[in-house]
């Protein structure tokens, strides 16, 4: 059984490709068979191509700000739940980028052969390198062609993770890119007449005798969205915020408490955020740790990027994770289940208030379709454990959780653990019921032997009474570690598939559907980025 | 915040531009065209009657394709350098960036002759730029592993 996560992402690619490749037979065919444009198509099959790999361009040139109409995304996916993968909204948008290059590729070639049978042929009386230099389709062509060329090589994971400022200033070049993009037919190249028919009204050209496709009456809609998108971000980020608390855990994780009244979310969302004195235009993804119900919003922050490091320094918490309460000290707070007493509060150095904290937010799907399958496995991998416990502390769960610590510790705390854990009921390190378990998962052991307890119904007894059991796993995290979640999963799946047995049981106990979905997009993204 | 190694940048921005080059190279053999030809030239019924100026360039672009032969190998040059070929990799050719700077920028000089290899040469020009950008700020390959770049 494919999961669901692959067979959207499968779908989702065969759309962009089959409406590439439908767009670009009908782009063919339209100019071929246009009778008005048989000057044009006297130059052949260099001219059909072109104006079938245009049309493409246009769709892709729309579609690729799509994925990036966050607000939006999040307003319309619970309706599209299960249809899109909405969360996965940058691997889409590199997908059509790389479309995009292909079908740049095929239309610029098409056209340096266009414009030289031109030349040659004199069906217009212009030379090859005024149709490429002094003209709008040429010019704007050329330096879409150079913004491409920065864009695309400072995008690349290598950049992002050096210098994520490199690849996200470069990266606004795509407003050019854009005002190109719609501009691009402006020069009435593709035409019924001997001059381009140039009139004094917008668009400034007739559209009796420039014959493009007039794409940039649609495309334009994408633009306009995205534009207006980050405007409102822009004023919503600027809202009243206030760092109220910053508490210094041990192993150096500060937690950010701040109130922010026009903020609402739901547990299990993300947000961005930007401290302008530590760096002015880096936002920075953090999965929500607060509960909505709390007077406050917390974030978790490990010091482990430059960012992040910076931030640390700027709000005070550089303590020594020596000078911290030790384990042994270590209390529930009463009443406050979940949280342990181990924290210090700092405060930024003397002289120097609070600075000036932005948010922007919340994206993300909330945490509550955890609730929609019956058996979830929450993978928190390094400070995303904090999302897992928040999850598990639910009085809806009836948590059957493993817990694998796979830090690197001293002797002497490992230790304390395991004094501290016998005959405890919570587990020392986590205060959850279950006991913290050592070492790197197996992830494919873990799946294969959920799926197939489940299956000969072991596992949630009284689950056969339904036909499906939805196992979701959820994500939350640094991307290496999804990456061998995903990986482990597939296996578990196509060794799920390949045993004839197991599939029998499927028919007679119910299916078993497994699907990955990071909780917390902004994981996958953080992996892009350089700092956490 | 971040420091961004200009030398891997300028790799992907070398690889991006001898691609092109690779690809307009061949497109460059059947297509044959000087650039420059209309300095001194006339537009005629087929197209721009090249100027007594030019036509050494002109020969060596449309009669014989020397210009397009190379750029076509300084494409593939750039490309082994800067994947880099097995036997290249960490030797001193390889962990030079004055060579890049050099090369590079003869690519970018070849390559703007002519008609379909314009864009990538001025690729290769932003690219050996890049470079020298690099080596002012004291970064050096590493000789074995690693990214062992000076920040200076």
């Amino acid at each position: 059984m494919k999961s669901a996560g692959t067979f959207l992402k499968q779908e989702l690619v065969r759309v962009v490709r089959e409406c590439g490749g439908g767009t670009i037979a009908y782009g063919w065919y339209s100019q071929e068979t246009n009778k008005k444009l048989s000057g044009l198509n006297m130059l052949k099959f260099s001219v059909w191509s072109s104006r079938g790999a245009g049309l493409v361009l246009a769709f892709d040139g729309a579609m690729i700000l799509v994925p990036m109409l966050r607000n939006i995304i999040r307003i319309v996916r619970p309706s599209l739940q299960g249809i899109i993968a909405a969360d996965e909204n940058i691997w889409f948008h590199r997908q059509v980028a790389y479309q995009i290059l292909l079908w740049t590729i095929v239309h610029v070639t098409a056209h340096y052969v266009n414009f030289i049978k031109v030349e040659w042929t004199q069906i217009r009386v212009e030379a090859a390198w005024q149709i490429h230099y002094t003209q709008a389709g040429g010019i704007t062509g050329h330096v879409m062609l150079l913004i491409m060329f920065l864009m695309y090589t400072t995008a690349h994971v290598s950049v992002r993770k050096q210098c994520f400022e490199a690849f996200w200033y470069t990266h606004h070049l795509a407003f050019f890119w854009m005002i190109g993009l719609y501009t691009h037919a402006t020069g009435c190249f593709v035409r019924d007449s001997v001059d381009p028919d140039y009139i004094s009204t917008f668009p400034f050209y007739s559209t009796e005798h420039c014959l493009g496709y007039e794409s940039w009456r649609f495309t334009i809609w994408a633009g306009i969205l995205y534009f207006g998108e980050r405007v409102y971000r822009e004023i919503r980020a600027r809202r009243k915020t206030e760092i109220v608390k910053v508490l210094l855990h041990p192993s150096g994780a500060m937690e950010l408490r701040f109130t922010k009244p026009s903020f609402k979310y739901k547990a299990g969302q993300w947000l961005f955020l930007n401290v302008p004195e530590v760096s002015k235009f880096q936002w920075h993804p953090f999965t929500i740790s607060s509960a909505p119900e709390d007077p406050f919003v917390s974030v978790h922050i490990r010091q482990v990027g430059d960012f992040t490091k910076a931030l640390g320094a700027r709000l005070g918490a550089t303590m020594a994770p020596a000078s911290l309460p030790s384990v042994e000290k270590r209390e529930l707070v009463g009443g406050d289940k979940g949280r342990r007493g181990d924290f210090v509060e700092v405060n930024p150095a003397m002289g120097k208030g609070m600075p000036v904290l932005r948010i922007d937010g919340p994206f993300g799907a909330p945490a509550e379709d955890v609730f929609k399958s019956e058996v979830a496995v929450l993978v928190g991998a390094g400070i995303g454990v904090t999302m897992c416990l928040r999850m598990l502390a639910n009085p809806k769960v009836a948590a059957d959780d493993q817990i694998y610590l796979t830090q690197r510790m001293d002797v002497d705390a490992v230790q304390n653990i395991t004094l501290n854990d016998v005959g405890q009921e919570y587990d020392p390190l986590t205060l959850l019921r279950s006991r913290t378990l050592f070492g790197r998962p197996d992830f494919k052991q873990v799946f294969t032997s959920l799926a197939s307890s489940i299956e000969s119904g072991t596992y949630l007894p009284g689950r056969e009474a339904s036909l499906k059991t939805r196992v979701g796993v959820y994500f939350c995290g640094v991307s290496g570690v999804v990456k061998w979640v995903s990986i482990a999963l597939t296996r578990a799946q196509r060794a799920a598939e390949r045993s004839g047995a197991t599939r029998e049981n499927r028919v007679a106990k119910g299916e078993v559907e497994i699907h990955l979905r990071a909780l917390r997009q902004g994981a996958l993204l953080k992996g892009a980025q350089r700092t956490r | 915040m971040g420091q961004l190694v200009y030398h891997e940048w300028a790799r992907l921005l070398a690889l991006s531009s001898a691609a092109y080059m690779l690809w307009a190279s061949f497109w460059a053999f059947l297509f044959r065209k000087f650039f420059w030809d209309m300095i001194g030239g006339t537009l005629g019924p087929a197209g721009i009657i090249p100027g007594s100026n030019t036509a050494p360039l002109v020969f060596i672009t449309t009669t014989i394709p020397l210009l397009q032969i190379f750029s076509l190998l300084l494409s593939i040059v750039a490309l082994a350098l800067e994947w880099p070929l097995p036997m290249l990799r960490r030797t001193a050719i390889h962990r030079s960036l004055t060579l890049r700077v050099v090369l590079y920028f003869l690519t970018a000089f070849v390559g703007i002759m002519v008609y379909q290899t314009v864009d990538c040469a001025i690729y290769f020009a932003i690219t050996s730029g890049v470079y020298v950008r690099a080596m002012m700020r004291g970064e050096t390959m590493a000789e074995r592993g690693g990214q062992a770049w000076s920040d200076a």
